[in-house]
């Protein structure tokens, strides 16, 4: 009994190592918002398998029951970031009863994975208006139809309207692909951080806010932020760079 | 897709049967009925989904724990433990099988067959346990499953991964399971000879003799001893065990002898090794005549006695050192008269048979071969069934029936010998045995037991007779050599009870202590062999070219990618003194190093295999020569 107890620790042992574990994070991440991140799981063994694993990262546990060699699973892990800024998944915790459920060990695997999270974004105050807040234009309602044409497809970020997902590609992959449309009209604005009302950290959620809604609706957006001026653009990629830019704010 | 359930309740009704088998006949009534329906129903009622309610088990466990615990007592410990462990087994499977209960389950699957073990240990235990073992692994990873996933549904291809390293545990376990067995701390006496042991008591030879006691003699097969020796000659195949010396009320018992300082003369020194089958067997047997046994620590009686020590499981394996055909004398006087007192009911026809005809003889040895002489003429034959019994048996056996067994020849023998005058006593133990070629032993089963006589011969000692020689037809009935197939087969299978009671049984403090002492000296003898290359050679080449073998089939080959980068970083670290870390990129580790030859291998280098591409060969040349241009450059 002895010996069959050593050779199945050494199993347990093992069975928990040579593992290879990446983290894939979505383009945008906001804080205190749960975002679905992918893990990927592959092994560096030849012959035996990975049995009944656990992988904990950052308090969100997920299970892999069988991992062949050769094999890549991915699976996604909810995680919720409590601040703005980068920040870094230091390890994953895996654990695993396997062979005999009598303990359960556990291996932790460095990762040291850094992402950069957005400021929640927080709605303006029902009401809330201000000119001097934009420059180069003024706030207004979503205009009906105010894009028809699809620029560019790119991944659902549960910022856009349910109507923009391309549903038929999004059926041919993993994830939420939705429709990037272009412009057609709407004066460019300028928000400027210091105008908006509350604290610093109220003002970032704010022009988070107000980022992503103006841009979807089509207005080219720029940022004012201390001395730094970014002028308005209309596009994916100079949201995200807004949004980083409101990140990364001391 | 396959439910970790239904495999699972199938292989607990396959452990239950394992554990069952070997324990059956030991059981009583109930527990014998008790499981084999209990499996059938575990087999069947999982599929309905049907059991037992867990308080039902319980009240059921309780009333079979107390019903057990009442048959408790000091001499009878086993069978209601064993018992009560089999029922527990029965309530088991047919209760309802949570994750908890399946390893109960198993458990007491597991404990059954080690119950088995107190009834009788045999080489047979191994086969069952290691069958067992194989369905306790495999049970407990999928029960690990159920608990942690009891969604998970393996299809046929996972499902044979899951078993095959649940198989492979037990196979990898088992050359350490051995290691462990031999070098664990054991016990100065095995555990299983404190137990009392059912139907342990036989070993054939019987601690008195009465003619006409008995109307047929054993003729069990069971094994008492074996003997690992050389093989001897048939008329040297005596084992002695007891000297019957008194009578009493017309019984030949055994008393305390008198003071007699006994030598051996003459005869071939012979060694051998017995091992004991578990029994109780109140004198140790060896071969006629003994010197001594070695360890022995008991008092040897003067006439070649060794009474077992009080635990007769205390030594069950012993050496002797003994001489054939070697004689038995006394320094010095001993009190003659205790062995010439004839039995009470000697036949008025024995004594004058017996008057007759040493009538006038003086010679002790003339007195002998007359005696034989008388018993020669008889025309006896031996029998082993259909004796003669009751007060006349010995007048019924010598004169009218003319057939009985060893104990009627000696007992007569003896009695003549006593008539007339000689100091005769009956020795009891065991005539022949099958010698195991294969292993080179002898196997002494129950139904060799003997008797025979020895007389006191003045100027030769203590001369062995065996009246049983006497017999017409002792050749075939007593001294029959056996030849044929099942015998050899059965002494084939024999020898792997030898090797396991040799191997198993036997092993305890005492032989651990003396291989420790073995492996020692085989050190020290190490140190003192020169080591010859030359002859050592042919000896180290295989295992050395299948371990290089080994290490080029399983070394990854590196690629010309990989050998560069090694290169590189060799040829950095030498001159630059830079430490590249696994988790740091290059661009990294050579920022701060103002070299342009660095810089030019790392952007050529990452460019490429970030980008996942291998590099050209052209880019191989050119990155080689930079790396030469490093290594050749002294720093700044």
């Amino acid at each position: 009994m002895l010996g069959f107890m050593a050779i199945s620790g050494v199993f347990g042992l093992r069975n928990l190592q040579k593992l290879r574990i990446a983290l894939k994070f979505p383009d945008e991440i906001y804080c205190n918002t749960p975002s679905q991140l992918t893990l990927q799981l592959c092994t560096k063994r030849k012959f035996l398998p990975h049995y009944l694993l656990t992988i904990a990262i950052e308090g969100s546990e997920i299970m892999c029951h069988l991992l062949a060699p050769k094999q890549r699973q991915e699976r996604k892990v909810t995680v919720t970031f409590d601040k703005r800024g980068i920040a870094v998944i230091r390890k994953a915790i895996v654990k695993s009863p396997f062979p005999v459920n009598f303990f359960v060990r556990s291996n932790i695997y460095m990762l040291d994975e850094s992402c950069l999270v957005f400021p929640c974004p927080i709605p303006l105050p029902v009401g809330w208006h201000d000119d001097s807040t934009v420059d180069a234009g003024s706030l207004s309602q979503r205009r009906k139809g105010s894009s028809t044409e699809t620029e560019s497809i790119g991944a659902y970020t549960e910022a856009e309207p349910l109507k923009q997902i391309h549903w038929k590609l999004s059926a041919r992959h993993d994830e939420l692909l939705v429709k990037e449309m272009s412009a057609e009209s709407g004066k460019p604005v300028i928000i400027e951080l210091d105008g908006l009302p509350g604290g610093i950290e109220d003002q970032l959620g704010h022009a988070a806010f107000l980022i992503n809604r103006l841009i979807l609706e089509g207005r080219a957006t720029g940022l004012r932020i201390g001395d730094k001026t970014i002028p308005p653009e209309l596009s994916r990629s100079h949201r995200l760079k807004l949004l980083a830019e409101l990140a990364n704010h001391v | 897709m396959f439910r970790i359930r239904n495999i699972l309740s199938s292989l607990l009704c396959l452990a239950a049967v394992i554990g069952y088998l070997p324990l059956a006949s030991y059981l009583g009534a109930i527990p014998k009925v008790a499981i084999p329906l209990a499996i059938i129903f575990a087999f069947f009622a999982e599929r309905k989904e049907l059991a037992l309610k867990e308080r039902y088990s319980l009240i059921l466990s309780i009333a079979a724990f107390l019903f057990y615990a009442l048959q408790f007592n000091r001499h009878n410990v086993v069978q209601p433990a064993v018992e009560m462990l089999a029922i527990f087994l029965a309530i088991r499977l047919v209760g309802e099988k949570s994750p908890r209960n399946f390893m109960q389950s198993l458990t007491l699957a597991m404990f059954c067959l080690a119950g088995s073990t107190l009834f009788d240990l045999s080489p047979g235990f191994v086969f069952y346990l290691i069958a067992l073992l194989f369905v306790f692994t495999v049970s407990m990873v999928l029960l690990t499953f159920q608990s942690r996933a009891a969604a998970f549904e393996p299809d046929s291809r996972e499902l044979r991964s899951i078993i095959s390293v649940a198989l492979l545990q037990p196979l990898v376990a088992a050359p350490l399971i051995i290691f462990l067995f031999f070098i664990l701390p054991r016990t100065q006496l095995p555990v299983w000879h404190g137990l009392t042991r059912a139907g342990a008591d036989r070993s054939g030879i019987s601690e008195s003799v009465k003619a006409g006691d008995k109307g047929s003699i054993s003729t069990g097969s069971s094994v008492v001893f074996r003997a690992e020796t050389k093989k001897l000659l048939p008329n040297q195949l005596y084992w002695r065990a007891i000297v019957l010396n008194s009578i009493k009320n017309d019984e030949w018992i055994r008393q305390t002898p008198p003071p007699e300082k006994s030598t051996i003369k003459d005869g071939k020194n012979v060694s051998l090794n017995i091992f004991l089958e578990p029994g109780r067997i109140p004198f140790l047997p060896t071969l006629n005549r003994p010197e001594r046994i070695i360890g022995y620590r008991g008092q040897p009686h003067d006439d070649r006695v060794f009474p077992a020590p009080r635990l007769t499981g205390g030594l069950r394996s012993y050496q002797i050192l003994a001489k054939t055909d070697a004689t038995l004398s006394t320094i010095g006087s001993f009190n003659k008269k205790f062995y010439l007192q004839p039995p009470a009911n000697t036949p008025e026809r024995l004594k004058s048979l017996v008057a007759r005809a040493v009538t006038g003889i003086r010679e002790n040895k003339q007195k002998l071969d007359a005696i034989e002489n008388i018993f020669a003429k008889m025309n006896l034959s031996y029998a082993s069934s259909g004796l003669p019994t009751g007060a006349n048996a010995l007048e019924n056996f010598l004169f009218d029936a003319k057939k009985g067994h060893c104990e009627l020849f000696a007992i007569s023998f003896a009695t003549a010998l006593r008539l007339a005058g000689l100091p005769s006593r009956l020795v009891g133990g065991y005539y022949g045995g099958d010698y195991n070629e294969l292993a080179g032993y002898y196997v002494i089963s129950e139904e060799k037991a003997h008797v025979w006589v020895e007389v006191w011969i003045d100027g030769s000692g203590w001369i062995t007779v065996d009246p049983s020689r006497f017999a017409v037809n002792f050749e075939e009935s007593v001294s029959r050599k056996r030849t044929d197939f099942s015998l050899k087969m059965r002494l084939a299978l024999d020898s792997l009870s030898y090797y396991w009671n040799k191997a198993v049984i036997t092993y305890d403090f005492e032989s651990q202590l003396s291989a420790a002492v073995r492996v020692s000296q085989g050190f020290q003898g190490i140190r003192e062999i020169r080591f010859n290359l030359r002859k050592a050679a042919p000896y180290l080449a295989l295992p050395l070219l299948l371990a290089l073998l080994f290490m080029l089939l399983t070394t990854k080959r590196k690629t010309p990618e990989e050998r560069l980068l090694a290169k590189f970083k060799r040829v950095t670290k030498a001159r630059y003194g830079i430490l590249f870390s696994p988790s740091s990129g290059l661009h990294e580790a050579v920022a701060h190093l103002d070299n342009a030859d660095v810089r030019e291998f790392v952007a050529t280098y990452t460019a490429a295999i970030y980008r996942d591409r291998k590099l050209t060969e052209a880019e191989i040349e050119q990155l080689s020569e930079t790396v030469r241009r490093i290594r050749k450059t002294p720093p700044v």
